[in-house]
């Protein structure tokens, strides 16, 4: 079997458990079953076998990181998403039903990364360096703790609103109120010194290689955008006050401001950031 | 001091400093969706065209040059000074902090006494509850100081510095990222393989200046050797010449430059930017005495027939004064970007004694007479390279200020300052310990986890004690 083969097969095998995953959430919280909520925790967390083995056989193959192009970089945000919700249930073991929402995060983002053309990009002269491998690595440790800040902040939304049916129950087992309002805020107190890094790695890797640390280009502005969304944030919660629901609705407006940042601005403007993701 | 309020007191208004935060997040996102171009641009004119109102409005308030914008310059100065501000004041406010916790006074004791957040019942037979509940403290984590009937315990000390520390860096982030572009000078130079040029205003081609710019540095710099694409190992790096510098004859610096490994002297970052032709053409008098030497820079265009776009150099007639253009085409073959089998075509313009019209198809060695007598010869055919140089000597202060902010903000928030204070009351209704906790983060559990790890050790003794 082909490198190829191998890393296509591993790579529907992750789509298959992440599917499987979702749906045995979903049916767990409908028919209230704990055994089911495990399972769906389980099947989703092995999926990374077979997902980690995809994005290693290509990095073999193609002699560089999961980040040049629209597949590799979507389908590895998918991967840390997985990850961070293994890392949570690991610390946090009652937060193991968040994975009701980040498991169809998770699907649909490797589901569209399979979709995209899988055709290697070469690495250019401009982006061989370590400082983009620090630059998305960490880009990647920002977006996944604001999706964990994200999805923390919709139970925290949900559970004051719903008190009684499926819903309400699977949000029982979670921790109390005042620790997930202290969950999101430490997610995003911690994926906001990634982004720091993001961006000011992002700045140093430009001077290096360009010549100039900051050119307003789309996609240096809009992670500078997400930077100051989220200082924003833990203003208004360090010098406001703000706490539970109106931080809780901060936290999930936030999210696809940086989701754009990542996303939509290669998309829609054409930056020589898209080197990367679009492969122009 | 009088009792009026300093303006400086309302930069230090933290609703403030999140107005200007979000305010230039938000100026900025429209600013993506408006073209940074000059005004007079096509560009410019056709996005006037399509949106009339919204284009004039951004345009009135200078949204169409978003990030020199006054508006823009002016919220950030305002954002500067608060943050240096804030920062002043978060290390007073830490200063403070840090000597408090080391001294308690009678108003915290009587606080103590009269409203604990947590009371533990300490079991009768209980020998020195102090050092137990110490002992409980110490096993958190956290330091502890133990004095006649109290107890005070402390655990991210250092904590208490990353928030002053990034205030600190961020703002003086903004003053050196603003000095230094005011400061700044940046610009390409077009050098032909094999030549030099002179670190001077006049040898750019583009160039931009900030207005404190000190002025260019003089030295020389040698296009010394041109590889079409150097492999680095196995990595392609593309096209790359090798730089010196030069101070008079004295080398400074010698390196091959290609993508993420530009040459640094100083203030000077030197970058590959892009390559062209750059043929050598050579004026003949009758005699075969050569009376002059050309390298025109030729860049590819891909959508010209020949591959390049036209250039050129002018001959000056001693005698005359008159000036004739001659124009340069190279001829660049189907595939790519390599001269070797180029051909150079040369074109004077009419002008005083040279009326000659034209040779196409020349390869090297190749001429073309002019009416008087004299030629043009092709002597070679090589490279050129334009390569961007900028001089800053704020990079590494911001490199600096970013390591260190991020530092701040890493200590910041993974190690939050966290302190107990623990009281042991004795009166008629037996013996407490009345407690009081604060956690710079406000973390929820961290009294709770405090008062379980007390209860607990207490707890114990109890149990082990009503079974022995
Ligand atoms: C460039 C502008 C600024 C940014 C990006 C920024 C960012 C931050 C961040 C990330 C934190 C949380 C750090 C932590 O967890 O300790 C914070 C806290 C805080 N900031 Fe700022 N800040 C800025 C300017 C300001 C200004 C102008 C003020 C004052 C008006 C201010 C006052 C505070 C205070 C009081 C806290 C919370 C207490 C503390 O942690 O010390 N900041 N800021």
């Amino acid at each position: 079997m082909t490198s190829e083969t191998l890393e296509i097969l591993a790579m529907w095998g992750a789509v298959t458990a992440y599917a499987v995953g979702g749906v045995l959430y979903a049916l767990g919280a409908l028919f209230r079953r704990d055994r089911l909520l495990d399972l769906a925790f389980w099947i989703s967390v092995a999926g990374l076998v077979p997902h980690t083995a995809g994005i290693a056989a290509r990095w073999m193959r193609v002699g560089h990181g999961p980040y040049i192009g629209y597949y590799e970089a979507v389908s590895s945000l998918a991967w840390s998403t997985v990850v961070l919700l293994g890392i949570i249930a690991w610390r946090w073991p009652k937060l193991r039903v968040l994975g009701i929402v980040i498991m169809p995060i998770s699907f649909l983002a490797i589901g569209g990364a399979m979709l995209a053309p899988k055709a290697p990009i070469e690495l250019s002269g401009t982006l061989a360096s370590w400082w983009l491998t620090i630059h998305v690595t960490f880009a990647k440790l920002s977006y996944s703790s604001f999706i964990a800040a994200f999805v923390i902040a919709l139970a925290y939304v949900l559970r004051e609103r719903r008190t009684s049916g499926a819903i309400a129950d699977l949000l029982a087992k979670l921790p109390d109120q005042a620790r997930l309002d202290d969950l999101s805020y430490r997610w995003i107190a911690v994926g906001f010194i990634f982004l720091t890094v993001m961006v000011g790695s992002g700045a140093i890797w430009a001077n290096e290689a360009w010549g100039r640390y900051w050119g307003w280009d789309p996609i240096e502005t809009w992670s500078l955008i997400s930077w100051l969304v989220y200082a924003g944030y833990l203003h208004v919660r360090l010098t406001l006050g703000w706490h539970g629901k109106k931080s809780a609705w901060y936290a999930m407006l936030a999210l696809p401001i940086v989701v754009f940042a990542l996303i939509g601005v290669p998309v829609v403007f054409r930056s020589i950031h898209g080197a990367y993701l679009l492969g122009y | 001091m009088s009792g009026r309020k300093s303006p400086l007191r309302h930069l230090r208004s933290r609703r403030l400093a999140i107005w200007l935060i979000l305010g230039i997040g938000v100026w900025s996102a429209i600013a993506t969706t408006i073209p940074q171009v000059a005004r007079d641009s096509a560009e410019a004119t056709a996005f006037e065209a399509r949106y009339g109102p919204f284009a004039a409005l951004a345009r009135a308030v200078g949204l169409d040059h978003a990030y020199t914008a006054p508006v823009f310059l002016t919220a950030v100065v305002l954002l500067a000074v608060a943050t240096l501000l804030c920062a002043w004041e978060r290390t007073m406010w830490t200063r403070r902090r840090l000597r408090q916790t080391r001294v308690v006074s009678d108003g915290v004791i009587a606080r103590l006494r009269e409203k604990p957040a947590i009371i533990v019942d300490v079991p009768l037979g209980s020998p020195s509850p102090l050092e137990q509940a110490a002992g409980a403290l110490g096993a958190l984590r956290l330091k502890v100081t133990t004095d006649s009937n109290l107890v005070t315990a402390e655990g991210g000390r250092w904590g208490l510095l990353g928030s002053p520390v990034f205030h600190w860096s961020l703002g003086l982030l903004i003053v050196v990222v603003g000095l230094g572009t005011l400061m700044r000078a940046e610009g390409s130079i077009g050098i032909p393989v094999g030549e030099s040029r002179i670190d001077t205003a006049e040898s750019y081609g583009a160039l931009d200046e900030g207005s404190l710019y000190r002025g260019h540095s003089g030295l020389r710099i040698e296009a010394t050797d041109f590889l079409l694409n150097y492999m680095d190992g196995t990595r392609h790096r593309g096209p790359s010449p090798v730089l010196t510098l030069y101070d008079g004859e004295t080398v400074l610096k010698r390196q091959r430059v290609y993508p993420n490994n530009p040459l640094r002297y100083g203030s000077l970052l030197i970058h590959m930017g892009a390559h062209g032709v750059s043929p050598e053409i050579s004026l003949e008098t009758p005699s075969g005495e050569e009376i002059l030497s050309a390298r025109p820079l030729v860049d590819f265009d891909e959508t010209s027939p020949t591959g390049t776009s036209p250039s050129g150099f002018f001959l000056i007639d001693d005698a005359t004064g008159t000036e004739s253009g001659v124009r340069v085409e190279v001829d660049l073959p189907a595939q790519g970007k390599t001269n070797e089998l180029a051909t150079v075509s040369l074109y004077v313009e009419p002008g005083g004694w040279l009326e000659s019209t034209g040779a196409t198809g020349l390869t090297r060695g190749g001429t073309l007479e002019l009416s008087n007598g004299a030629v043009l010869r092709v002597q070679n055919l090589d490279y050129y390279v334009r390569i961007s140089v900028a001089d800053d000597w704020s990079v590494p202060y911001i490199y600096a200020l970013l390591v260190i902010g991020t530092i701040g903000l890493s200590v910041a928030v993974v190690l939050p300052h966290r302190a107990v204070r623990l009281l042991l009351v004795e009166d008629g209704d037996g013996r407490r310990l009345h407690v009081h906790t604060s956690h710079s983060r406000g973390d929820p559990t961290f009294g709770e986890r405090v008062e379980r790890a007390l209860k607990d050790r207490f707890c114990d003794e109890d149990d082990s004690g009503g079974e022995r």
